[in-house]
C-alpha cells in the first residue's frame, strides 16, 4: 500500500511491542530555558546517560544576561549535557533550529524537541515534534514517545515564486487559509513541483511556521535540494532519498500555486491575520527586526542586504538584524553582506533568538514594529501594548528604507535578489557544538545552584487513599492563581521547593504551610479549574506539597495532562452539585483507586467527616493510567531505568 | 601657563583662583548618555529655554540597548524627541559609545565639555577639557549657565620611552592608577606630556584620559600636536585642529613619571581598579568570561590586536568571549579588515556597538563567576552579578586569556610579531548614518513621554518659615546608595520620581515614603558625612518629592550638599554636635526666618515638642543663597531666563 512520507517515518519508529501509539526517537532537543526542568527531572530519576542517539542542548534563548540568573541557567544546562551526554551548542553558535538543521538533521529521523518550533528540521525530510520539556526529558530517558494518531495534510505546491516573493509569504498565505488552529492534530506534508524548487533554508521557513497553524509537525521530501544542502554542510553521507509514494493517501489536501503568492504581512495580534503588503494600507514602524529561526538564513539575510545595498535605513526607524547561526554570519561576512547592512545603518545583533521572544529589543510603549519572526501575539515583544506585524525579509528591508510598509518591488528590480544562492560549501566549524563524548564522562551530575534545586520523585498513589481537603476553591481558578505572577517567582522557576511555598499565595497565603503539615491532601475545585497558561509548575508545585488528588467540576485540558505527568489524580464530580457538600478540612476516603478507574470510569468518595459519599469519574486513557500507576511521568521514567530497558 | 590653565582662562572671565577656590567657566559642548541623561533634559525642559545655548550638545543612546521592557525604548523615544525639539544632536542606538563617538566626530582641541558620565574627561585625548557632572548641572549648562567647580591642582604626567609590543596604553593607565590609587587624583587634573607622546596615537591617549577618572581626578588633558592633527585629518576634520601646548616654563603642583618602555602587561584584580599587579603574578584562575570592548579599549587598533592574537586559534571551551566594537565606525573597519571574521572563527560572540557588559547591561556572569574585561571599573557587582570577580586588563591580555582559559598575557599564547603593522586607518569611514543633526528650536515637535516618564517635580518654591516634623533620625556616613538605592527596579524608574521616590531609604526603613508623605513637611536628622558616595541627584530629589524641606546633620558630603541646595532643600548643620542626641523622630522643628538665616549663615532652631532651641549653621555661597531663595536651581534658572530673555 502506498504511503505518505510522514507515515513512512512514523512506521519506521513504531515500537515493535506495546501501544501502537508509542514510538522510539532518534534525537531530543532542548535549549537554555526549556532544558532546566527536564534535566532536574532526569537527575531525579537517576538517568546516567541519554537513551536516544542524538540528544542536544542549545544555548540560544536567554543570552542578554541582565543578571546572573541567565549565566547560572546556562551553567546548569551545560552540567546536564555533561551528566547525560548531550551535545552542547555554546552561546553564540546560533539558534537551535537553524544549527540543528545545519549540523544534525538527516532524512528519516524522528526528533522530539522542547520547543514548539522543533518541526523546522522537517525541511530535511525528517519529523520534529515539539513537546513540553519534562515529556522530552523522559523520552530522552527511555520512555517511548506517545503520539495520538495524526491526520496527514498534503500541501501540494505548484508554480514558482514571483521575483521579490519568499517562502514566508507562502507561509502567511497558508496561515490565513488554515488559521492558527487549522492544522491541530495534523502533520503537514509538502509535495509538488513548487516544493522541489525550494532550497532547504527556504523549506525551513515553511516547516517552522507549521507550528503557527497548530500542526504537530511538517515534512518535506528528502530530494536533490536536501542532498545539495547536506553536501554543502560536508554531510552528504547522511543523505537518504526519502519521499512519499506516488499515489500516497492523504487525509486532506491543499494545492497552492506559488506564482499567485504576493508579498504578505500579518497584522498585529495573530499570525493568521495576513494580507498583501500592497493591500495593507499605510503603516509606519519604529523598529524592524530581520532574523529568528524562521527567517535568519543566508538567503534571507543576503536578500535583505541587497535591498539595502548602497542605500540608507530611514531615520524614522531602527533596523535590527540577527543571523540565525554563526555559520550564516561567517558566510555573510565573507560575501560582504554584513558590511552592506552595516553601511546602510542596520544594527547587527548576536546570532540568537533575542527579540523574537521578547528577550531584548522591546519596542516603546504603543509602538508598531515589523518582524520576520513567527509570532505576533500581544505582548510577545516584551511590551504589552506594542503591536507586531510579521513579514518576509525582503518586505522588512524595503520597509526599513522607506520607514513605511513597502512592497520590495516598489523600490527596486527584484530580479537582482535571485542572484543570491545558498553557498555550495558552508564554513563548517563545530568548535562551538561540543561533541557527545567530550561532554559525557559517566560520573558527573547536574550542578544545582541556589536557584536550581532538585525535585523528588513521588510514590504512586496508594491503593486506598485517606486524605484531608487542604483547599477548596471556586470556579475559574487560573494557573496564575495557582502560581502567582510575583516578581520573586520569576527567579524561582527551577527552584520547586521554594516556588511551592507561594502556591495560591494571593488566595490563601497559608495554603502551602497547611498542605505541608497535612502530608498528603486533596484539592477540591469548581468549573474550569487551572485555565490559562500552560505552566507546569502549577501541577509540579501541588505534587511537591503532597497533593494527591484534585476533584473538580471541570479541569482545563493542559493542566489535566500536567497533573497526570506529576502523578496527581484528576477527578471530576459525576454530579456537579456534590461540589457543595465538601468543605475544606473534610477527610475523604477512596478505595481501590486505580483499579476502579481502570475497570470502570466512576469511583465512590466517602466523606469521613460529613458521613456522606459521592461519585467521581475520570477519563483516563490507557497510557495515562500507566503513568498514574507508576506515580507520574518521572516515576515511570525511573521505573523504566530500573528495568534496564531503555526504549 | 600649563595647558589646563590656558584652556580654563580662555573660558573664564575672572582671573584664575588658587586651588580649592570656586571658579566658573563657560562650557562649549555637552554630552549626555541614555542612563543618566534623562534628568538633564527633564530639568532643561523646565528652564524656559527655546533651544540649547551651547555650541554643541549631543545626546548618545549607548548604555541601555537591551530593551528588556518598554521603559528603555520609551526613554530613547523621549531623548530623541526632546533633542529634535531643542536642537540637540542625537547619536542613535547602534552608533557607538558616547566617549568614543565624541572623540571621533565632535571633540575639538581647546573646547570645554561636560557630560552626564564620569568618563567625560576622555575627550582630553584631543586636548579638550571634559568634566563629568550630574544631570541638573548639564541641564543648566545647556540653558547657558556657567559651570562652577573648585579650582583643581594640576599634575604633570611625564611619559617617556615607547610601549613594548604586547603592552597597551591600558597597561600604562593601570600603572598610573597603581601609583596614585583610587582617591589619589581627587581635586587634580592630570596633564600628560613627554617625548613618548609623539608615538602615542589619539585612541591610545583616550585610554589614558579615560582611566585617569579611576583615581578620582577631575579631568585629564593631552596637548594638541601632530598626532592630534593626524587623527582629525583621518576623521575628515582637519579644520578642527588647533595646536595647543603648555608653555615651556609652566608650573605644576606635582609630577609623575612613567617610562613606557619598562612596562609589562598588568591587570587590576578584584575589586578595585588600583589593585594592579603584573599579569604573570596572578594565580592561574579559571576564567568564565572575557569581554573586549568599552569606551576604554575598543579602538580600531585595540580590537585589531585582539583579533590578530585570536586569528587561527580557538577560545577555550569553558570561556564565553564577548566582543563589543565601541563604535559603528570601528566596526565597519574591522569588518573590512577581517577582524570580525577572526573573532567569529575563534568562537567569539559579537555584541552591539555600545557600553553593554561594562555597566552591567547584559552579560552578567554566573554566580561566583570570573570575568576578565578591558573596561575601567571592577567594583564588586558592577557587572550585574553581586558575588563575581572582575579583572581589568588590556585587549591583548584579554584575547590571550580567552584562548588559554586563564589570565595570561599575549606572549604566552603567540608570537608578538602578529601585532606588528597594526595602525589606525589613514582615513576613517564617517558616513554618520546614525547621527541625527538637529539645529535650533523646533516648537512643532511634540516631546514623547512614555507612561514612565514624568516631569521633574520642582518643589514648593521658597518658604521663609520652616515648620516640619523629624521623619527619620540616622547615624553617621549615610551614603547616597542608602538614600536612593540603585538596582534594576529603581534604575528603570529614574524618570518617574513619583514611583522611584517610594524606594527612598527602602533598605533602612521601607515605610519611610509613606510616613514622609503623611507628614507633608518633614526634616531628616543625620550624623556626620551625610550623603557620601555616588553623585546621584535622586538622593536629594526623591526626599524633596516626599516633602522633606531640610536635612539637619553634623556634616555633609560635598556633592550631596550641593544637590540638596539644587533641589531647594536646606542643609542645616548642628553648631553643637551634642544636640544631635537630644532630637527624637517625630519632634516638631521650627526655624522662623530662613531669609535671615541665609543672610547670617546661622540661626536658631526651635524644637517645639521638647521646648528647646539649637544653634544651627547654614553657610552658603552667594550663588547657593540665590538658588535656595528661588526654591531650587530649576526655579532659579527659570527666573533668570524670564528676567533676561
Amino acid at each position: 500500500m502506498p504511503k505518505s512520507l510522514s507515515c513512512k517515518i512514523l512506521d519506521a519508529h513504531r515500537l515493535p511491542r506495546g501501544d501502537s501509539a508509542h514510538y522510539w526517537v532518534d534525537s531530543a532537543l532542548f535549549h537554555d530555558m526549556s532544558g532546566i526542568l527536564p534535566f532536574i527531572g532526569c537527575d531525579a530519576i537517576g538517568l546516567k546517560r541519554a537513551a536516544v542517539a542524538k540528544p542536544v542542548v542549545f544555548t540560544d534563548h536567554n543570552l542578554v544576561s541582565a543578571d546572573p540568573s541567565a549565566a547560572n541557567d546556562q551553567a546548569f544546562v551545560r552540567s546536564g549535557a555533561r551528566a547525560f551526554g548531550l551535545r552542547y551548542s555554546m552561546a553564540g553558535n546560533g539558534v537551535c533550529h537553524s544549527v540543528y538543521a545545519q549540523r544534525i538533521a538527516a532524512p528519516g529521523m524522528l526528533l522530539v524537541g522542547a520547543d514548539s518550533h522543533s518541526a523546522t528540521c522537517g525541511a530535511l525530510g525528517m519529523l520534529g515534534i515539539g513537546m513540553g520539556g519534562m515529556d522530552v526529558g523522559m523520552v530522552m530517558s527511555g520512555l517511548p514517545l506517545r503520539l495520538k494518531p495524526q491526520k496527514i495534510l498534503n500541501i501540494h505546491l505548484t508554480g514558482a515564486l514571483q521575483k521579490g516573493v519568499c517562502p514566508k509569504d507562502v507561509a502567511l498565505v497558508l496561515l490565513k487559509e488554515l488559521t492558527i488552529s487549522g492544522a491541530v492534530g495534523k502533520i503537514l506534508e509538502y509535495t509538488g513541483p513548487g516544493t522541489a524548487a525550494l532550497s532547504v533554508p527556504q523549506r525551513m521557513t515553511l516547516a517552522n511556521m507549521g507550528a503557527e497553524m497548530g500542526a504537530t509537525s511538517s515534512v518535506f521530501p528528502a530530494d536533490d535540494a536536501v542532498y545539495a544542502f547536506l553536501k554543502a554542510q560536508g554531510r552528504e553521507a547522511a543523505f537518504v532519498p526519502l519521499t512519499a509514494d506516488d499515489d500516497a493517501p492523504y487525509d486532506e489536501r491543499i494545492t497552492l500555486d506559488l506564482s499567485k503568492v504576493e508579498p504578505m504581512v500579518a497584522l498585529p495580534g495573530r499570525p493568521d491575520r495576513g494580507c498583501t503588503v500592497r493591500g495593507a494600507g499605510e503603516m509606519t514602524f519604529s523598529q524592524i527586526f530581520i532574523g529568528s529561526c524562521t527567517n535568519g538564513s543566508y538567503t534571507d539575510i543576503a536578500r535583505a542586504a541587497l535591498v539595502l545595498r548602497g542605500k540608507k535605513v530611514s531615520p524614522e526607524t531602527t533596523l535590527l538584524v540577527a543571523c540565525s547561526s554563526r555559520q550564516v554570519y561567517t558566510q555573510l561576512l565573507r560575501d560582504g553582506y554584513i558590511a552592506m547592512l552595516t553601511d546602510a545603518g542596520a544594527r547587527i545583533l548576536e546570532s540568537a533568538c533575542g527579540p523574537c521572544m521578547g528577550i531584548g529589543q522591546a519596542p516603546a510603549s504603543g509602538a508598531m514594529v515589523l518582524r520576520t519572526s513567527n509570532r505576533n501575539f500581544r505582548g510577545r515583544s516584551g511590551t504589552p501594548d506594542a503591536q507586531i506585524c510579521l513579514c518576509g525579509t525582503e518586505t522588512a528591508a524595503a520597509t526599513a528604507l522607506t520607514g513605511r510598509l513597502t512592497d520590495v518591488r516598489d523600490v527596486m528590480d527584484p530580479a537582482i535578489l535571485d542572484t543570491v544562492r545558498e553557498p555550495e560549501e558552508y564554513p563548517v566549524d563545530d568548535s562551538m557544538l561540543l561533541p557527545y563524548d567530550l561532554q559525557w564522562d559517566g560520573t558527573s551530575r547536574v550542578a544545582y545552584t541556589q536557584n536550581i534545586q532538585p525535585i523528588p520523585v513521588r510514590d504512586a498513589i496508594g491503593r486506598n487513599v485517606r486524605a484531608g481537603v487542604s483547599l477548596k476553591v471556586g470556579d475559574g481558578i487560573s494557573t496564575d492563581d495557582i502560581v502567582p505572577a510575583l516578581p520573586q517567582l520569576m527567579t524561582l522557576r527551577a527552584n520547586v521547593p521554594a516556588l511551592s511555598q507561594y502556591l495560591y499565595h494571593n488566595l490563601d497565603p497559608v495554603f502551602a504551610e497547611r498542605a505541608t503539615q497535612m502530608g498528603s491532601s486533596i484539592i477540591v475545585a469548581g468549573l474550569d479549574y487551572a485555565q490559562g497558561s500552560s505552566r507546569e509548575h502549577a501541577a509540579l508545585g501541588c505534587m511537591y506539597l503532597g497533593v494527591q488528588i484534585v476533584i473538580a467540576r471541570s479541569i482545563h485540558r493542559i493542566h489535566r495532562g500536567n497533573l497526570i505527568n506529576y502523578g496527581v489524580l484528576p477527578l471530576l464530580f459525576v454530579n456537579e452539585s456534590d461540589y457543595a457538600s465538601v468543605e475544606q478540612g473534610d477527610v475523604l476516603e477512596l478505595e481501590n483507586v486505580l483499579e476502579a478507574l481502570g475497570s470502570c470510569d466512576t469511583l465512590t468518595v466517602r466523606n469521613a467527616t460529613k458521613g456522606t459519599s459521592f461519585q467521581v469519574r475520570s477519563d483516563l486513557s490507557k497510557s495515562e493510567l500507566e503513568i498514574l500507576a507508576a506515580g507520574g511521568l518521572l516515576a515511570l521514567g525511573k521505573q523504566k531505568l530500573k528495568e534496564g530497558e531503555p526504549v | 601657563m600649563n595647558l589646563f590653565e590656558k584652556i580654563l582662562s580662555a573660558h573664564c572671565s575672572a582671573p584664575l583662583p588658587a586651588a580649592g577656590q570656586p571658579v566658573s567657566l563657560r562650557i562649549d559642548q555637552t554630552l549626555t548618555q541614555d542612563a543618566l541623561g534623562m534628568l538633564a533634559y527633564l530639568s532643561f525642559e523646565q528652564m524656559g529655554c527655546d533651544c540649547v545655548q551651547t555650541e554643541l550638545s549631543v545626546s548618545y543612546l549607548d548604555h541601555n540597548l537591551l530593551y528588556t521592557d518598554f521603559r528603555n525604548p520609551d526613554d530613547h523615544a523621549y531623548l530623541t524627541s526632546v533633542a529634535q525639539r531643542y536642537g540637540i544632536t542625537v547619536s542613535r542606538a547602534g552608533n557607538g559609545i558616547c566617549h568614543a563617538v565624541h572623540l571621533a566626530r565632535f571633540a575639538k582641541p581647546g573646547k570645554t565639555l561636560i557630560g552626564t558620565d564620569s568618563h567625560t574627561p576622555s575627550a582630553g585625548a584631543l586636548g579638550s577639557l571634559g568634566f563629568g557632572a550630574g544631570g541638573l548641572e548639564v541641564g543648566a549648562v545647556m540653558a547657558g549657565e556657567m559651570l562652577a567647580i573648585a579650582m583643581p591642582r594640576v599634575v604633570r604626567v611625564e611619559l617617556t620611552g615607547a610601549l613594548p609590543k604586547g603592552v597597551n596604553a591600558k597597561d600604562a593607565a593601570l600603572e598610573l592608577i597603581r601609583r596614585v590609587g583610587v582617591k589619589g587624583g581627587l581635586g587634580c587634573v592630570f596633564e600628560f606630556s613627554g617625548e613618548a607622546l609623539s608615538r602615542l596615537p589619539v585612541p591610545e591617549r583616550l585610554t589614558l584620559a579615560n582611566l585617569s577618572v579611576e583615581t578620582g581626578a577631575t579631568s585629564a588633558l593631552f596637548p594638541s600636536d601632530e598626532q592630534t592633527e593626524r587623527y582629525l585629518k583621518a576623521q575628515g576634520r582637519a579644520e578642527d585642529f588647533l595646536p595647543l601646548q603648555a608653555d615651556g616654563d609652566a608650573a605644576y603642583d606635582s609630577v609623575i613619571e612613567i617610562n613606557l618602555s619598562a612596562l609589562r602587561p598588568l591587570a587590576a584584580i578584584p575589586h578595585q581598579p588600583d589593585r594592579v599587579v603584573p599579569v604573570e603574578q596572578v594565580e592561574k584562575i579559571k576564567v568564565d568570561q572575557v569581554f573586549i570592548g568599552s569606551c576604554t579599549n575598543s579602538s580600531y587598533s585595540d580590537l585589531m590586536k585582539a583579533a590578530k592574537i585570536l586569528e587561527g586559534r580557538r577560545i577555550a571551551p569553558h570561556v564565553s568571549l564577548v566582543v563589543g566594537p565601541g563604535t559603528r565606525q570601528n566596526y565597519l573597519h574591522l569588518l573590512r579588515d577581517g577582524a570580525i571574521d577572526s573573532f567569529l572563527r575563534a568562537g567569539a560572540r559579537i555584541l552591539e556597538c555600545g557600553c553593554g557588559p561594562c555597566v552591567g547591561m547584559g552579560q552578567a556572569v554566573k554566580t561566583g563567576g570570573v570575568s576578565v574585561r578591558t573596561i575601567n571599573r571592577n567594583f564588586k557587582g558592577r557587572c550585574g552579578t553581586a558575588d563575581s570577580y572582575t579583572y581589568i586588563a588590556s585587549p591583548e591580555t584579554a584575547a590571550a586569556t580567552a584562548i588559554a582559559g586563564y589570565l595570561t598575557d599575549a606572549a604566552s599564547v603567540c608570537s608578538l610579531d602578529v601585532l606588528a603593522e597594526i595602525r589606525e586607518p589613514e582615513r576613517y569611514e564617517n558616513d554618520d548614518v546614525l547621527l541625527e543633526h538637529n539645529q535650533g528650536a523646533n516648537p512643532q515637535v511634540s516631546v514623547l513621554r512614555g507612561p514612565n516618564i514624568r516631569p521633574i517635580p520642582i518643589g514648593d518654591g521658597f518658604l521663609n518659615r520652616l515648620d516640619a516634623a523629624v521623619v527619620i533620625k540616622l547615624g553617621d556616613n549615610i551614603s547616597t546608595d542608602e538614600i536612593a538605592p540603585s538596582g534594576a527596579k529603581n534604575v528603570a524608574n529614574r524618570a518617574n520620581i513619583e514611583a522611584v521616590s517610594q524606594s527612598t531609604f527602602e533598605r533602612i526603613d521601607p515605610d519611610f515614603w509613606k510616613r514622609a508623605t503623611a507628614l507633608g513637611n518633614s526634616v531628616i536628622v543625620a550624623g556626620d558625612n551625610y550623603g557620601q558616595g555616588s553623585s546621584r541627584e535622586h538622593a536629594a530629589l526623591m526626599p524633596m518629592y516626599l516633602g522633606v524641606k531640610a536635612v539637619l546633620a553634623k556634616s555633609f558630603a560635598r556633592i550631596h550638599r550641593a544637590n540638596l541646595i539644587n533641589f531647594g532643600l536646606y542643609p542645616l548643620e548642628f553648631d553643637n554636635s551634642d544636640d544631635y542626641d537630644a532630637i527624637h523622630p517625630g519632634d516638631r522643628l521650627v526655624l522662623e526666618d530662613l531669609t535671615d538665616a541665609l543672610d547670617r549663615g546661622a540661626s536658631s532652631l526651635h524644637n517645639v515638642t521638647q521646648g528647646t532651641h539649637y544653634p544651627v549653621k547654614l553657610q552658603v555661597s552667594p550663588r547657593e543663597k540665590e538658588i535656595l531663595q528661588a526654591g531650587g536651581v530649576l526655579r532659579y534658572i527659570k527666573k533668570r531666563k524670564e528676567a533676561s530673555p
